[in-house]
């Protein structure tokens, strides 16, 4: 072997040694250091603070001089988190020293970080210590006049029992002096009066028929008049001018964005759901804030969601309901917001009870599903619901912020989310709806982030949409291609996105109200607009996306 | 007199109620500003060289308490300085800790919490809005119209979390005093997609805001040279502001 | 003026004119009633609107929160003030030319007191828990003020209107009872408690009068005192003002002389009382008005003047939207209408007479409601916050239910009178040298 076929070993040799060994030997990277915890001790001031200390040592156990390092206090007022109690510097002896005054007596973790350099690498330490006390409390600030304040309520006490008395004194004195006055007098009183009487006219029973008459007109016209008599709107906020509502509209200029051809076309099959009569009340049969549209078979649910009712559209365009429920009981509807159809069934989750309730094509109430899941922080609220191919059943509970999958049985399955509101790829902001593509993967309704996450039949988070797009979404529906489409409250419109997840436009603006619900069948979308009805829109293929 | 027969039976109602639901009992502070112990003291900070007037503050109030769009307990006002530019001011109560509304109230329907939270209790609200002249930072809110929440025969509104709003009497932030005696951040607060709004404890001196910038309360209000604003009304209010748009501090109109 | 009834006039007429209402009311007395009863009526029903709705159905909106309501439980309280002043410090003044007036006037103060009191009950948002007032009442709170100050001077003035009423009521019961119905004839009995005219019994009534007249002044300054600081205790522009309780007591003062006049020359009218009420009347009635003018004017100019001359931030802005903005139009009606143009017509003797009077106090009324309402809004409108001015426009509910409280003052009055008499038969006797009617024919215990 010659020097030529033994270099690359030798270099693959110096490489491991290099390796292998602390780069600071070779002078490059920084080196190792430790933070070295000192006692803490208290300064006998009023306030009893505490000096905390330590040492900053590199990796020779050499102390590090002129360095910053922080201190930090665990607080658990608002869950763990790090409160900077402040920077020092380390002296000649690696030492560094900060003067602290708890604020609450016991015990007190303290986390330092020295943040490094280009020589010598981060480090942090924890430390305890306990405070004492006494600690300073918030005082409430003095109004002032306290002595005046306690006894004027007396005194004008004292003033108002002095006139009530007067005044009752008064009219008893007086009534009874009279009385007494004439009793003395009696008996000396010749009874026949000498003149004539006068005739007063009576007048009582005339007043009487007359006030009958005009309240027998007058007063039912109190329950025929209409809402809108009495003031034209509803007042709202009258400020005029001035104010502008930044940041809420889609950014990136969506009409620039918006291909030539309208994404949707809006079909005549639009439905009145919600139907007001005379008086502005709703008329019998109406719906009240549909929530939620299912597609089972051929035919279209709506979730009637404040009468607690599942209705049908007929061919004729008629609302039909299909199940009626009384509010209050195990299986009722009444405040349900979601509906997902699945094996031609449908399954409703309802918010208010946080019930699943298995509804059969014909309109029986076949299953009550009861969640057995763990108590959160906040009573169980269904947002969302969607069903797997296996039959499985994802809930989202926005209350509690988590998406839970549950069997047939109601048995918890997995979860995402944190349990508080968060951000990120595992936690949700009051998750809403939820929806699930052709490959099985859920995608939730990040209501309060403003994003729509996906996330595999797993739970592995695969990325998210609608960044600066949603300003307030609450459902999502998948198309056959993988088009994802979120209604939006607050821009009014349904959002489209590619199967990219890159944002396409905006579909009923200026028609929809208040849109909530949305289903995608057959390249039909159909919206469920609490307010302005039911809507459905033919999706024209889009032939950008591949 | 009838204030105290009053009182006893309102403490013990609100005590049977609220021990219920495990919320912090609170008997009524009352006018006379008779204060209980309690661990916490809750405050507020706006940093305003950050809000930049999206207003999901307001959106995510009046999603978790069922408001009509008329109540915006927290409320971002927009202001401009003298070159012409932008900038937003977000009020919420103050919650003063010599609370004029509370001084007003002729049925003792508003009062201070243990924790210096001001709340309203809306089944003793008569509706006279003597309250809402009374504020002067125009931050309470009188329902004209019922609550936009479906009603639900769990619904439960106590002061602590006044939903659905009792049509008829007067509603204001609570400073979500719901979710701050389990630790969690106010809804405003964890909207704010700019960090700019903190929730802070004043007995153990924390401020904390939605991605978890935690400082010493007294520390940052120091440095930051906080102020409140119509401090010479006397009312002391617990929101601090850090100014960034060489606002005139404190006093006058707010400019 | 020592002889009230002319020399023309026997003391058996100021009986029959007293009576004149209930003996012969016109043939307009019941169009008149059915009117009024309508538009109260009206008035009613709106409130029945509201109820149902609730206070969506006003302008009322997030700022301006009072609006017509509270400055008609202003105005309507403040006329009430007409009856403390002719007949209360009259009395203790000892004028003798109040007797004609002094029955109408102490009608009107505790019908108006009614009227006006229902007020802050409509503007409630839950009328249903005003028990809770009683239950869990705040003693530190001016509305609490003002619940206990309306009701004693409800008492007081009830009570100011009884007393002297009593020996009216024995004539009645006297010379009407015997041919009236028998709900009639109860109610004289019960109510004249054995009145018979002895000099027993007037000394009794003479120190139960004064006492009440001299209770009933404080009383009816506390009130609209109490009405003021529920304005003059918050921290607004055009309400945080030292001079509120004065300035409103004044006012009330005048709006209540004025609505006398007004009232007087209306029944003067309809019952063709010219003979009793004559251009005297009128006149010191307008002497007194005349002067309260000059003093309303007098406290708003200082009102004005100190705010005005420094400008500050807060209350600046509040001032210019009165004189020169958008309210300026309103404002300016006010001083020429309400307060310059009454002041030229009592001044100059060509005008001072009992058409020049009445209107003059008509202009007074309307100005005084019109200010009212700017003391009350534009100190809500003004906002507090970097924002625009808030507009409030009142609804039809508002304007309806504020009719029907005008219309009942007058139908409650016309409707009293045909019960008991319009005159203060009692006083008027008094200071007659005319001997009166027995009011029995005992022989009294001295000689009259």
């Amino acid at each position: 072997m010659t020097i030529r076929t033994l270099w690359p070993l030798l270099a693959v040799v110096a490489v491991a040694l290099w390796l292998r060994s602390d780069g600071a030997a070779f002078g490059d990277g920084p080196a190792g250091t430790v933070l070295e915890p000192l006692e803490s001790s208290t300064i006998g001031t009023d306030r009893q603070s505490t000096i905390l200390s330590v040492r900053l040592l590199n990796d020779q156990d050499q102390p590090l001089g002129g360095a910053t390092v922080t201190f930090y206090m665990l607080t658990t007022v608002f869950g763990e988190r790090l409160m900077k109690a402040g920077d020092a510097f380390t002296d000649a002896t690696g030492t560094a020293s900060l003067i602290y005054e708890p604020t609450w007596v016991g015990d007190h973790t303290v986390v330092v970080r020295f943040p490094g350099d280009a020589q010598n690498a981060s480090t942090q330490t924890t430390f305890q210590f306990a405070a004492s006390g006494p600690v300073p409390v918030h005082e409430n600030a003095r109004f002032g006049l306290e002595e005046v304040r306690r006894w004027l309520p007396f005194a004008v006490g004292a003033a108002l029992l002095a006139v009530w008395t007067t005044l009752g004194l008064v009219i008893v004195t007086t009534v009874r002096g009279l009385r007494a006055a004439t009793a003395a007098l009696e008996p000396q009183m010749p009874l026949a009066p000498v003149i004539e009487p006068l005739r007063p006219v009576p007048f009582g029973r005339t007043l009487l028929a007359l006030l009958a008459l005009l309240a027998l007109v007058a007063l039912p016209g109190a329950w025929l008049l209409p809402r809108q008599w009495g003031g034209e709107e509803v007042s709202l906020s009258t400020e005029s001018g001035g104010l502008t509502l930044g940041g809420l509209e889609p950014q990136g200029g969506a009409t620039a964005d918006a291909p030539q051809k309208p994404l949707a076309v809006p079909l005549d099959r639009s439905v009145q759901t919600m139907v007001f009569g005379e008086g502005g009340q709703l008329v019998p049969g109406s719906a009240d804030l549909p929530a939620d549209v299912a597609l089972v078979n051929d035919r279209v649910l709506i979730l009637d969601t404040n009468k607690g009712r599942i209705l049908t559209v007929t061919p004729a365009g008629e609302i039909v309901p299909v199940l009626e429920t009384e509010a209050a009981q195990e299986g009722s509807l009444s405040g349900a917001t979601a509906m997902a159809a699945h094996e031609e069934k449908v399954y409703v989750a309802n918010s208010t009870s946080g019930r699943v309730l298995v509804v059969d094509a014909s309109g029986r109430l076949e299953e009550i599903i009861i969640p057995l899941v763990p108590k959160g922080l906040n009573p169980l609220t269904l947002a969302g619901i969607a069903v797997t191919d296996r039959g499985e059943i994802w809930l989202s509970d926005s209350g509690n912020h988590r998406v839970m999958l549950l069997d047939r049985r109601g048995e918890l399955r997995s979860v995402i989310g944190e349990g508080i509101p968060s951000a990120g790829e595992q936690g949700f902001n009051a998750p809403a709806g939820l929806a699930i593509d052709r490959l099985g993967n859920l995608l939730v309704v990040d209501r309060l982030n403003g994003l729509v996450k996906q996330y595999s039949p797993l739970g592995v988070f695969l990325g998210a949409l609608g960044e600066g797009h949603l300003a307030l979404p609450r459902s999502v529906a998948v198309d056959e291609t993988g088009r994802v489409y979120v209604s939006d409250e607050k821009s009014a419109t349904v959002a489209a996105f590619g199967a990219d997840g890159t944002y396409r436009g905006s579909i009923g603006q200026g028609t929809l109200q208040a849109p909530y619900g949305i289903k995608v069948k057959d390249g039909l979308l159909y919206v469920m607009d609490r307010l302005a009805g039911l809507f459905a829109f033919r999706l024209q293929a889009d032939e950008s996306v591949p | 007199m009838l204030q105290g027969l009053g009182g006893l039976a309102a403490a013990a109602a609100g005590g049977v109620g609220l021990s219920r639901l495990g919320l912090p009992i609170g008997s009524r502070a009352g006018a006379q500003g008779v204060r209980q112990e309690s661990q916490r003291q809750w405050g507020f900070v706006v940093d305003l060289r950050r809000c930049d007037g999206c207003k999901y503050c307001t959106q995510a109030c009046q999603d978790t308490h069922y408001l009509a769009e008329d109540q915006e307990w927290i409320k971002v006002y927009e202001v401009e300085d003298e070159n012409q530019n932008k900038y937003f001011i977000p009020r919420l109560c103050m919650q003063c800790e010599n609370p004029p509304c509370v001084k007003v109230c002729p049925v003792e329907a508003t009062f201070k919490n243990p924790d210096g939270v001001v709340l309203v209790d809306q089944h003793r609200c008569i509706g006279c809005r003597m309250c809402m002249a009374a504020c002067p930072y125009e931050a309470r809110y009188f329902n004209f119209t019922d609550s936009p929440k479906p009603p639900s025969p769990f619904d439960n509104p106590m002061p602590e979390f006044p939903v659905p709003q009792q049509r008829g009497t007067v509603g204001k932030c609570v400073l979500c005093v719901h979710y701050t005696h389990k630790g969690q951040l106010p809804a405003c607060v964890e909207a704010c997609r700019m960090d700019a709004l903190y929730i802070a404890d004043l007995n153990s001196d924390v401020m904390t805001n939605r991605s978890g910038e935690t400082y010493k309360f007294s520390e940052y209000l120091r440095e930051n040279d906080a102020f409140r604003f119509k401090e010479e009304l006397n009312t002391s209010p617990r929101v601090w502001y850090v100014a960034g748009h060489g606002q005139t501090l404190g006093g006058g109109r707010w400019r | 003026m020592s002889a009230v009834l002319s020399p023309h006039v026997e003391a058996g007429d100021v009986r029959e004119a007293a009576l004149r209402p209930i003996l012969r009311p016109g043939s307009l007395f019941w169009v008149t009633v059915a009117v009024l009863g309508l538009i109260v009526l009206a008035g009613m029903v709106a409130y029945l609107h509201q109820l149902r709705f609730g206070l969506a159905v006003t302008g009322l909106n997030q700022r301006v929160s009072w609006g017509f309501y509270i400055s008609n439980m202003v105005f309507f309280i403040g006329i009430s003030y007409g009856g403390a002043m002719t007949s209360a410090i009259l009395r203790l003044t000892n004028a003798p030319w109040r007797a004609p007036l002094s029955r109408m006037a102490e009608t009107m103060a505790v019908v108006a007191l009614m009227v006006g009191g229902l007020f802050p009950i409509i503007d409630l948002g839950r009328p249903d828990r005003m028990y809770n007032l009683l239950l869990h009442g705040q003693v530190g709170s001016p509305v609490v003020w003002d619940v206990v100050a309306i009701t004693t001077y409800m008492a007081a003035g009830l009570l100011f209107l009884y007393l002297p009423l009593i020996p009216d009521i024995a004539v009645c019961r006297d010379r009407l009872g015997p041919a009236a119905g028998g709900l009639r004839r109860a109610l004289y009995q019960l109510l004249s408690v054995g009145w018979q005219g002895t000099s027993q019994q007037r000394h009794i009534l003479e120190r139960g009068i004064t006492v009440v007249a001299i209770i009933i002044i404080p009383l009816a300054v506390s009130v609209h005192s109490v009405l003021a600081w529920l304005f003059g205790v918050t921290s607004r522009p055009g309400w945080d003002s030292t001079i509120f309780a004065p300035y409103f007591v004044l006012g009330a003062m005048f709006s209540g002389v004025a609505t006398v006049i007004l009232i007087v020359a209306a029944f003067r009218k309809a019952y063709h009382l010219e003979a009793y009420i004559r251009q005297e009347h009128f006149q010191y009635l307008s002497y007194i008005l005349l002067a309260l003018t000059l003093a309303y004017s007098y406290f708003m100019f200082s009102e004005y003047l100190t705010v005005g001359y420094k400008m500050h931030e807060t209350d600046g802005p509040l001032l210019q939207l009165l004189m020169t903005g958008r309210l300026a139009p309103f404002f300016w009606l006010f001083v020429v209408g309400g307060l310059v143009l009454p002041v030229l017509l009592i001044a100059f003797p060509q005008t001072r007479n009992i058409p020049g009077i009445t209107i003059a106090s008509l202009a007074v009324l309307l100005g005084m409601w019109l200010k009212r309402f700017l003391i009350v809004v534009p100190g809500l409108a003004e906002p507090l916050m970097p924002s625009e001015l808030t507009i409030y426009w009142p609804s039809r509910v508002e304007v309806a239910i504020t009719l029907a409280a005008a219309a009942a003052i007058p139908l409650m009055m016309m409707l009293f009178f045909r019960v008991f008499p319009i005159l203060s038969i009692y006083e008027m006797e008094e200071f007659a040298e005319v001997p009166a009617e027995h009011a029995s024919e005992t022989p009294d215990a001295e000689a009259e």
